[in-house]
């Protein structure tokens, strides 16, 4: 007769391969509880996992771009308040020239106030950001204007090709550059230079009325250039604004879809932790009480 | 004369006793020994009526050796590939690895959009530089753990080889050896157990099926009928790593879907990543370090020869020598600033005339990151982006890999059923040998009883006269 028996060595070989498939569960529920993410993302579902490095890098380059749009934000912020102060510079010079006092006023004050005017026109026209010029169009490394030795007039520097422009997205350009050669600066600095170039004490009355009626209408034209400079900035500066948010958006959905498939579910990986430490106890005293009984020990 | 047969009877019981005892001991001893099998003796009476040991019998299961062999062959070719595979997507890392490919690709597509923003300086200038020379870098590593991993497998098949040839030789060493052994002896026992270690051995290396002849011997033959060891005859296994032909005497054994090639086993696992994997693997490394290359180059040909910021080590991009790209993709010199070089022709194209705020030439490149690319991407997709292409990379090898171990593991776990099923058969169980024990102690009692009492006897007849 033929008795079907256990063989010592399988069963404690069994033992052994139930214990070790446990204790590297074991580590990979603590390793899963304490980091948080799934120890294999390509093991467990490999399709997510692709997905997951697809959206890595959207994620990526969508917070590159965010990054990159705060910084032009900033720059569009900067050319705002130069050319909110060459604005206001041009319009405080035209309040003098409206006034109705002007024919009998020191005329060598009204010219001092074109030169200063100039000056500070130059000034805020060389502003820079970061070490780029903001009105030399694309030469940034170049200052946008120069006055001349004489002070009376002023000479572009920058380049006249085109102005710079910046990706703020996948196929998404931003042109924002607004340049020192514009007409509307022109136009005030033309006006300025012709109250500085002439001898204005020699001007009778009459013909003192004539210049600063030609004055008043080339700053008033250099004026309403610059408002409507102002208004195509605003528009930029919103474009870029409701850019960056909807960035921010993409930015969180791609977050939660990535956290859905790396992240290890902390209830679930609790629980399954719980239930194995039950199972490897039990198995450890399975084992020991096997090892107990043997017909060794009744003989 | 009946008291003398007695007394023969009961002498053949003790040393039946004995034989079993040495077999009890034995089993004992080697209960933890692998592929000893537990053994017994067959009993039969004499033609004097006393009992005789027939034979010493092995307790083995033909179907069950047979299905746990192919089990072994089974799970040693999945292991080896993806132990191997293992090897080398390590190095790509998990989606949230900073060493991952993708996302040094990705670092690299970030660096130029903060410099489409500020195109003039020269940190962001030098951030594009060391992204890419990370990048490239990255590919020149992957490429020489691959090429690494191939010579590892070379020197394993040839390892593989020559241990499958020694054990060949030893089951027809031990073939010889049975046929010398007496029918039925203990030592015929132990020589059979290991022609079964052997054959076991074998079956690691490659699928086999054995035939065993009336008088003992074993005949081995490939799984697909390829003679291997007849009688005391081994064929010699050679590899020819030019060809990376596998022979069996002159038979060509080399695994693949035609032919009488071996299909299983760690050989069979080595040639597959061989022949299949690793130069696929390979290709599509190269296919990245192609993209890259030829994009860049087309966007901003500002180097020597109109070379772009990637560099066949130096060269513009040659389509006809896209194999080993990924081990010569270099950064080119000329925009290295740790060599000498000038980042600033990212921005200028090479012409110094260009106006610093001008970013055309790094948008242009921006732009290829979105493109698709013309390249030959070597089974990485049909329609593929340049930003693409790494993750598609990354996760096709890692699926690959995750599915060799899954493939793995079932294997295993099923095996396991077969393996414990074949040691219970085979094994000793020392509680069950205990018993046995203590039978044949009261049998070996009985039978001294016997002789003293035949003893006793024959005294008394002796002092009655």
């Amino acid at each position: 007769m033929t008795i079907s028996s256990i063989s010592t060595n399988q069963q404690s070989l069994s033992m052994r391969i139930i214990i070790a498939r446990q204790n590297e569960e074991l580590s990979k529920l603590t390793k899963e509880t304490a980091s948080g993410i799934k120890q294999d993302v390509f093991a467990e579902n490999a399709g997510a996992a692709t997905k997951s490095l697809q959206m890595r890098s959207f994620m990526a380059s969508t917070s590159s771009y965010k990054a990159s749009n705060e910084l032009l934000e900033g720059k569009l912020d900067t050319t705002y308040e130069a050319l909110s102060t060459l604005a206001s510079e041009a319009q405080s010079f035209q309040n003098l020239s409206l006034a109705g006092g002007i024919t009998s006023m020191n005329r060598e004050e009204y010219r001092q106030e074109a030169e200063d005017t100039l000056a500070r026109m130059v000034t805020a026209l060389n502003t820079t950001y970061s070490g780029e010029f903001l009105f030399s169009g694309l030469s940034t490394d170049q200052k946008a204007v120069e006055l001349d030795a004489s002070g009376t007039s002023i000479t572009y520097l920058g380049d006249t090709t085109g102005t710079p422009s910046a990706r703020i997205d996948d196929d998404v350009t931003l042109n924002y550059g607004i340049r020192a050669d514009d007409p509307a600066f022109t136009a005030i600095f033309g006006a300025l230079t012709t109250v500085l170039t002439t001898n204005l004490d020699a001007l009778s009355d009459t013909d003192f009325e004539v210049l600063r009626e030609n004055v008043t209408t080339a700053m008033n034209d250099g004026i309403t250039g610059l408002t409507s400079q102002a208004a195509g900035l605003g528009n930029n500066q919103a474009i870029l604004e409701s850019k960056i948010n909807d960035q921010n958006s993409r930015l969180n959905i791609y977050n939660n879809a990535i956290a859905g498939i790396e992240t290890a579910n902390p209830e679930e990986t609790a629980l399954r932790l719980n239930q194995l430490l039950n199972q490897l106890e039990v198995s450890y005293q399975v084992t020991s009480r096997l090892n107990g009984m043997s017909l060794l020990n009744y003989l | 004369m009946s008291l003398s047969s007695a007394l023969n009877i009961a002498r053949s019981g003790l040393s039946v006793a004995a034989l079993q005892t040495d077999l009890v001991s034995r089993n004992m001893a080697n209960s933890e020994t692998e592929g000893v099998t537990r053994k017994w003796a067959s009993l039969s009476t004499n033609s004097t009526g006393g009992v005789t040991v027939s034979a010493v019998e092995r307790s083995v299961d033909t179907l069950l050796q047979r299905l746990d062999r192919d089990n072994t062959s089974k799970l040693a070719q999945q292991s080896t590939v993806s132990d191997g595979l293992k090897a080398y997507t390590d190095f790509l890392g998990q989606p949230n690895d900073e060493t991952s490919p993708a996302a040094k690709l990705s670092n690299l597509q970030n660096a130029f959009v903060l410099l489409s923003t500020l195109p003039s300086e020269e940190s962001t200038q030098i951030q594009v530089v060391t992204s890419a020379k990370e990048m490239a870098s990255q590919l020149n590593e992957l490429s020489g753990t691959l090429s690494d991993i191939n010579r590892e497998v070379e020197r394993n098949i040839r390892y593989d080889v020559s241990s499958a040839n020694e054990t060949l030789e030893g089951i027809a060493i031990l073939n010889q050896k049975i046929l010398r052994s007496t029918d039925g002896s203990i030592a015929q026992a132990e020589y059979k157990d290991k022609m079964d270690q052997m054959i076991d051995e074998v079956s690691g290396f490659m699928d086999v099926q054995t035939v065993t002849s009336q008088d003992g011997t074993v005949n081995l033959y490939t799984g697909a009928g390829t003679e291997l060891v007849i009688g005391n005859q081994a064929k010699t296994i050679s590899y020819d790593p030019v060809q990376g032909k596998l022979t069996a005497g002159s038979v060509d054994i080399t695994p693949g879907p035609t032919g009488r090639g071996i299909s299983q086993g760690s050989l069979s696992g080595l040639f597959e990543l061989r022949d299949q994997h690793l130069p696929q693997m390979s290709a599509q490394l190269d296919a990245v370090a192609a993209g890259l290359i030829s994009t860049m180059e087309s966007a901003n040909p500002f180097g020597t020869g109109g070379t772009g910021l990637f560099t066949d080590a130096g060269n513009t991009y040659d389509a006809l020598s896209v194999k080993g790209l990924a081990a010569r993709i270099t950064v080119n010199a000329e925009v290295d600033n740790t060599i000498g070089g000038n980042p600033s022709l990212l921005q200028n194209g090479g012409n110094a005339a260009t106006p610093s705020g001008d970013s055309s030439f790094i948008t242009a490149m921006l732009d290829q990151f979105s493109q698709t690319v013309t390249v030959d991407t070597a089974g990485l997709g049909d329609v593929l982006t340049l930003s693409e292409m790494a993750p598609a990379l990354v996760s096709l090898h890692q699926t690959t890999r995750a599915s060799a171990e899954s493939a793995t593991q079932s294997t295993q776990t099923a095996g396991e059923t077969i393996a414990a099923s074949r040691n219970n058969f085979e094994g000793v169980s020392i509680d069950d040998e205990l018993q046995k024990l203590l039978v044949v102690e009261q049998s070996y009692a009985a039978n001294a009883r016997v002789m003293t009492s035949i003893n006793e006897m024959l005294d008394t007849l002796i002092q009655s006269f």
